[in-house]
């Protein structure tokens, strides 16, 4: 400790508190305590850790860290190390590659050979390696809030099992889904002495179970279709938000920007979509309808019989009768034309929670020859498996004290249920509750014992998204605190000794895939990728599905019966004059993240609200109510309320209230009563989320909302372009075309460049989260983002287009230009900023004193002043830092770079390696590398092959701006919309 | 405005003797402060240490305890800084340029003019100190050999010629009070004793009085007001480039260069009223400065006040005129938009209220021409602060506009900074005569034999 420097730069900070943890697995295996580390002892042995961590899959597993005394070749100093592995953010388990610096993991990019991910991460997913640093995780164990060993805890667990299973009572693990083969298989193993039950449950604004249980009918496997959106030319979607807040969202948005991007050889698709509250797949549609829930039902039903009847499907037709026309008749009729010349082409997807409109959805896909093309039965994605009767099971046998011991893993019902107070009322009188979380969630303060697991990055796991395809998850570090991996808390508690999940692991994959000697390279190749082809083709296969006729049919019968249930019953209850339709943040999702502080800055595209959720209402519906912005409303459904700021949303439907999920949690605000959208939701067979009958008032109190962007529209200037045609040139404005009466700057040669797609940008802000996590952005806090002192380098501006009541929405990711001519260098009075000779605009932050003058020059308004000293976060927060980019102190400005840190690793590799041509090899921008949709093109524009000086060429193309001369280095290509669907029956060349 | 032959004015009334000129003004010196001298001092003390903790505590912080954000960078700091470097002008105008112009009305008001120079660009020269988020680093911003290899000053930025025109100025400034006070420096050495006269001695830099001083005396005070007189156009010239030669709608404006200077001489008439007719009832020196100066004054506010007005409108009009429609827009947001308030304030007060002057008995009234040029003075820190701010906040992207609402902080800076310039005027009331001796002499002179000749 002597030999402890004081540093001024924060990120190489002594990690004292972690290296001090008291660590029981080190205890129990009698290891020599290590001396107190050093900062570089610690990072050495952090990095060896890693290092042995990987390069030792291919012999046996490593328990222990062993201090070398040569350090290993692979850990350089601020070079990094790429670990594939797979995200568990969500269950959809995209491709990770985590970015590993001197033994700690500072940034997860998408895996680039992930099949369904390609490359792509969304917001929620790089963030996740901030929840790993995160001050407020569990450090080790509890037994009724005392901290234990996990040998104490192990003791108490198996004993009351012990005494549940005398008591003949029921064991339930909860659990969100469990795609891996080998995860279900160690619960399976673990329940099956107690006869006990594996509820999954995902949590979100939507239920899944409707859409499964229509496929159930349909396949005889309650599993839901993979969709692939590459292949369809016409997607209806109602409902739900399929590209971002939805399932699958980076699969699917790098599927629809592909099929986008090939509109010149395939012709242009349409997105059509049909919604209550506005989302971000509505802000991308062609054409978007905003509706209420059962206008989008009786339009589901509408499309199934036209198709039925269009399609020749006269039994179909027949059995369901005369369906009642939708509220607007003429354009869903041609809507089902569209959708019928489109066949094997289109695909209808619906987020709905009624069985209905999602047996309707299946039947039109299947009669429209969809299947095997656009969506998938045969090979069903399987991150979404929770059905939501053994879900309301599981909460009547808790409720009920029928069941004896819950073992809650990675879940938090308490906060994620409709009905969390009951529940964790009843998780404390249960003989065994557990909870099995690296967070202090709401549920395990309801839980008897915590068993505290290690954080994602730091797991072991292989996972199932799709049937047939196997990937998996290593650990990055060794895990920070003294948790344990949650399986290996089952395998304990199973009746292992000494459990070892990756052994497990490995041990299942052998028997799968035979053993043999070859099994070993293989496995070991299939952590280095994250996945393995052969492995895939060893997966357990599903069980069989029914023949097409009879799945049919079945299906037909129970829509026919619940069409004229619904007509019987149609009569009686009224259409709700407002209903409430719950809703993810972008950044939030389902709610798992709100303690991540970069999620919860991170403006909503949308509402361009950060920090608070609030209530989204139409303009009119905010009239009506007497609500501003910012105004509390008291949202009531069936005796439950929420009260939440109200934030006026144009295209919001003036008759549905948007009320958004993952606020008001204890993990996360604190447990800001009042706020936690759940609540509204209904648990009636299965989980209603949407369409629910609701009132509104307007409620004492008012707080200003912390937004990023307090003005909507363009005000009519021409900043941003949207057309009607792929090969439409944007008429330009004059201005455009002036010509300045100085001779520019000489060329340089690379002259960085970057071009942004709008028409494949959905606003997902994957980007904004991908520069915060690179290049150290400090986060600020809401007051500070009330005061408008956002530091986001890259920002996604939200344009509303047209009307206020169904506007178009436009997004224009917003970055420092990095201007030829730039305004912000002739101001500077030091020469802090700067050109360099390949055409970068440079900020020297040691040489700033903070005028802000550039700042004020700058028209983009992309330039960010340190107003205080940000990076004062805990000792480990700190360990996220970047090593490789500047922490700046207060006081001086900053922007985006470009990434000139990545610039010039990229050249110095190319260079070391002997390319002729590594001047011009710039590698990807942390923006561009994140981005599901590949929005975002980088390089020398210099390059006459690049793609960037062909992308300039574009009829879309278009600079910001540029008529002040400042000669912008980014250029857009403009959103295209094709509202006017193909007539029917003209088909696309 | 002469002070011809055809008819005679006097400009100093009562006409005293020699000795009972220098005897009214020193006495303000010689004798001990009354309470209302040491109540004003005490109030200018507490609210100038108050501005040194505000500032203080900002340096600390952070200029995050200002109340500016990511669109607008400049607030109050700048608009002070203008503020204060406008005031400044009338000093110099009024002892230079009318020096060169032989204008005898100027003796009785000139020194007092200086000072207040000299005190309003300290109180300017602040700002653009503490403004900087790293201000420990100021010296940057000065071109000299230095020790980090070849990083120099940027000769393109108007900030850094900005250093330059304030620091000449400045510098200019002083010197010409101070070789305009030395004759009178020894008069107050001749009059005073013990450790007074040691200083006054010292300052007076052996002033025998002689002819041949008082020639090259004479001649210092020409060549200097010539040093000045280019000055009082070029300072606030190059201080309008700042705001000319950016791209901001608003800012990037051709006009600003006259349109600043006359409001600079605008803003610093109304403060030389607003001191002057306080300074001569307290020290009793109406005899000296009277209703006459300040209707000549009062019309000089006239003139700029339309001046400055005809500016308003021609920035107006070429906005419309332009058809740019960034340009356009900013004009109709400063006139309408969410600070229409502090626009429709500097136009009542800069405009409209110097229009009282037309009429000779307002141009006369002590009460009238104190509260006109207390609204001046407001509405010219307002014009400063509609330049600024209303064309940051919503500038070219619609998607960045935002609202600045200044902090307290920035407030009790603001009020600090009047509390330096009150600090030190009072300080210079006491310790050096605010009329000078020297030329109210011979303008009284001149007085009596123009009077005489026309008898």
């Amino acid at each position: 400790m002597s030999r402890r420097r004081k540093h001024p730069t924060p990120w190489i900070e002594p990690l004292g508190p972690l290296s001090e943890v008291p660590s029981p697995e080190r205890d129990e295996r009698d290891e020599p305590p290590l001396p107190p580390a050093s900062r570089r002892e610690f990072l050495r042995g952090l990095g060896i850790g890693a290092a042995v961590t990987l390069t030792a899959c291919q012999r046996s597993p490593v328990r222990h860290a062993l201090p070398y005394l040569v350090p290993p070749d692979e850990i350089t100093p601020g070079v990094p190390v790429h670990y594939a592995s797979t995200c568990t953010a969500c269950p959809a388990a995209c491709g990770l590659m985590v970015s590993a610096l001197d033994g700690r993991p500072v940034k997860l990019e998408g895996h680039p050979d992930h099949p369904l991910s390609k490359g792509g991460l969304c917001a929620i997913g790089q963030a996740d390696v901030r929840a790993l640093y995160d001050a407020g995780r569990l450090q080790g164990p509890t037994l009724g809030g005392r901290p234990v060993t996990f040998a104490e805890l192990d003791a108490h667990v198996l004993a009351r099992l012990g005494e549940v299973r005398e008591a003949g009572k029921k064991v339930f693990v909860l659990a969100p889904t469990l795609s891996g083969p080998t995860a279900r298989e160690t619960v399976a193993r673990f329940l099956a002495p107690y006869g006990g039950t594996l509820v999954e449950h995902d949590p979100g604004p939507a239920s899944s179970s409707a859409l499964l249980e229509a496929h159930g009918l349909l396949t005889g496997r309650p599993l839901a279709p993979a969709l692939d959106l590459a292949q369809a030319d016409l997607v209806v979607s109602l409902g739900g938000d399929p590209l971002a807040t939805g399932p699958e969202p980076v699969a699917h948005t790098q599927a629809w920007a592909a099929r986008r991007r090939e509109s010149g050889r395939r012709g242009a698709p349409r997105l059509v979509q049909i919604e209550g509250s506005l989302s971000l797949t509505g802000a991308a549609a062609d054409e978007r309808w905003s509706s209420t829930a059962a206008e989008r039902r009786a339009l589901a039903l509408f499309i199934a019989a036209g198709v039925a009847r269009k399609t020749g499907a006269g039994d179909v037709a027949a059995a369901l009768g005369s369906v009642p026309d939708p509220p607007t008749p003429a354009r869903a009729a041609a809507l089902v034309a569209e959708l019928v010349a489109c066949c094997g082409r289109s695909l209808v997807v619906s987020a709905s929670d009624d069985l209905s409109e999602q047996l309707a959805v299946a039947i039109t896909n299947r009669l429209l020859g969809n299947e095997g093309k656009t969506l998938d039965v045969v090979r069903p994605s399987l991150v979404r498996r929770g059905l939501d009767r053994d879900l309301a099971a599981f909460l009547g046998d808790v409720e009920s004290a029928a069941a004896g011991a819950v073992f809650v893993l990675d879940l938090d019902p308490v906060d994620e249920l409709p009905g969390g107070e009951a529940l964790a009322t009843a998780l404390a009188g249960l003989p065994l509750s557990v909870a099995i979380t690296d967070r202090p969630t709401a549920t395990a303060a309801a839980c008897g014992a915590v068993a505290a697991a290690h954080h994602a990055l730091e797991r072991w796991g292989d996972f199932e998204p799709r049937a047939g395809l196997v990937t998996f998850a290593q650990p990055t570090l060794r895990p920070l605190y003294g948790t344990r991996h949650p399986m290996e808390s089952i395998l304990r508690w199973s009746g292992e000794e000494s459990p070892d999940y990756r052994e497990r692991m490995r041990a299942g994959w052998e028997t799968r895939a035979g053993a043999g000697a070859a099994f070993s390279g293989l496995f070991t190749r299939a952590l280095q990728n994250g996945r393995s082809e052969e492995l895939s083709a060893a997966l357990p296969p599903l069980p069989p599905q029914v023949p097409d006729s009879e799945g049919l049919a079945r299906s037909v019968t129970a829509l026919a019966a619940a069409v004229a249930a619904a007509s019987a019953v149609a009569t009686k209850t009224e259409v709700p004059a407002l209903e409430v339709e719950l809703v993810a943040q972008v950044g939030l999702g389902a709610g798992r993240s709100a303690h991540v502080p970069w999620l919860r800055e991170l403006p909503d595209p949308l509402t361009r609200v950060s920090w608070t959720g609030c209530v989204r209402l139409a303009p009119s519906r905010a009239e009506a109510l007497g609500v501003a912005d910012g105004d509390h409303v008291r949202v009531e459904v069936a005796g439950r309320s929420v009260t939440l700021p109200a934030r006026i949303l144009p295209g919001q439907d003036p008759r549905v209230l948007g009320v958004p999920v993952g606020f008001g949690r204890k993990d996360g605000d604190g447990g800001v009563a009042g706020r936690n959208g759940y609540r509204l939701a209904r648990l009636e067979g299965r989980l209603r989320t949407q369409g629910l009958a609701a009132t509104a008032t307007k409620a004492a109190g008012h707080e200003d909302l912390p937004l990023m962007q307090p003005h909507g529209t363009t005000e009519g200037r021409p900043i941003v372009y949207q057309l009607s045609r792929f090969d439409e040139a944007i008429e330009s404005d004059e201005h455009h075309k002036a010509e300045s009466l100085w001779p520019g700057r000489p060329p340089t040669v690379p002259k960085w460049e970057m071009v942004i797609d709008l028409d494949a940008c959905t606003g997902c802000s994957g980007c904004v989260v991908a520069c915060q996590a690179e290049n150290n952005l400090p986060v600020v806090g809401p007051d500070e983002m009330r005061r408008h002192r956002d530091m986001y380098w890259l920002r996604i501006d939200r344009y509303f287009v047209g009307d206020a009541e169904s506007p178009d929405v436009l997004f224009e990711p917003m970055l420092c230009s990095q201007c030829e001519n730039a305004p912000c260098e002739t101001v500077c009075p030091v020469a802090a900023t700067v050109h360099s000779e390949d055409g970068l605009n440079q900020q020297v932050y040691n040489r700033c004193v903070g005028t802000r003058y550039c700042a004020n020059n700058c028209p983009y308004k992309v330039r960010r002043f340190n107003w205080f000293d940000y990076p004062a976060a805990a000792p480990v927060e700190k360990l996220v830092l970047n090593p490789n980019v500047v922490v700046r102190s207060r006081g001086v400005m900053e922007k985006c770079t470009f990434c000139v840190q990545r610039i010039q690793a990229t050249r110095i590799a190319a260079r070391r390696d002997g390319h002729e041509d590594w001047r011009g090899l710039g590698g990807k921008t942390a923006c561009q590398e994140s981005c599901p949709a590949k929005a975002i093109t980088f390089g020398d524009a210099t390059d006459p092959r690049g793609e960037v000086a062909a992308m300039k060429k574009s009829p879309r193309a278009f600079q910001v701006l540029a008529e002040l001369g400042v000669r912008p280095a980014v250029t857009y290509l403009a959103k295209v919309r094709t509202k006017e669907g193909a007539a029917a029956g003209k088909e696309t060349a | 405005m002469s002070a011809g032959a055809e008819h005679v004015e006097e400009l100093i009334l009562g006409n005293p003797t020699f000795s009972q000129v220098t005897n009214e003004i020193a006495s303000p010196m010689e004798r001990r402060p009354g309470p209302a001298w040491w109540g004003a001092f005490l109030t200018a003390v507490s609210v100038l240490t108050l501005g040194v903790v505000l500032i203080g505590y900002t340096m600390a912080t952070g200029i995050g305890v200002w109340g500016l954000n990511r669109t607008v960078g400049w607030g109050y700091d700048i608009t002070n800084f203008v503020f204060w470097v406008g005031i400044g002008h009338a000093g110099t105008l009024i002892s230079a340029i009318l020096l060169l112009f032989r204008q005898r009305w100027r003796t009785s008001i000139a020194r007092a003019a200086e000072g207040m120079t000299i005190f309003a660009v300290l109180c300017a020269a602040i700002f653009p100190l503490i403004h900087m988020g790293r201000p420990w680093l100021a010296f940057w911003v000065f071109p000299y050999p230095n020790t980090r290899g070849p990083i120099s000053v940027n000769f393109r930025s108007p900030l850094l010629w900005d250093v330059f025109a304030i620091s000449t100025y400045f510098t200019v400034s002083l010197l010409f009070w101070y070789v305009g006070l030395i004759p009178d420096l020894a008069t107050m050495r001749d009059r005073s004793t013990g450790w007074r006269r040691r200083i006054y001695a010292f300052l007076a830099l052996g002033w025998d009085g002689g002819t041949r001083t008082w020639q090259r005396y004479e001649k210092a005070c020409v060549l200097l007001a010539g040093l000045a007189t280019p000055l009082v156009v070029s300072v606030h010239t190059i201080v309008s480039f700042d705001f000319a030669t950016s791209v901001i709608p608003g800012w990037h404006t051709t006009i600003f260069p006259p349109y600043f200077v006359a409001g600079a001489v605008f803003s610093g008439f109304a403060m030389v009223i607003t001191l002057l007719l306080v300074t001569r009832k307290v020290l009793g020196l109406e005899r000296y400065i009277t209703a006459s100066h300040f209707e000549k004054m009062a019309r000089v506010l006239l003139t700029t006040g339309m001046i400055v007005g005809f500016a308003y409108a021609t920035e107006l009009c070429i906005a419309l005129y332009s058809g740019n429609r960034y340009e356009r827009f900013t004009f109709e947001n400063r006139a309408f938009g969410p600070y229409a308030w502090a626009y429709w304030t500097m136009v009542a007060c800069n405009v409209l209220v110097p229009q009282v002057f037309w009429w000779a008995r307002a141009r006369r009234s002590a009460l009238v021409l104190f509260v006109a040029a207390c609204l001046v003075n407001v509405g010219m820190w307002f014009e400063r602060f509609n330049i600024i701010v209303t064309s940051l906040h919503r500038d070219y992207l619609p998607s960045s506009w935002s609202y600045y609402t200044p902090t307290l902080v920035e407030m009790g800076i603001l009020l600090g900074s009047f509390g330096l310039f009150f600090t030190c005027f009072l300080l210079f009331v006491r310790f050096a005569p605010v009329v000078a001796f020297h030329e109210v002499k011979l303008t009284l002179s001149e007085q009596r034999e123009t009077a005489h000749a026309v008898r």
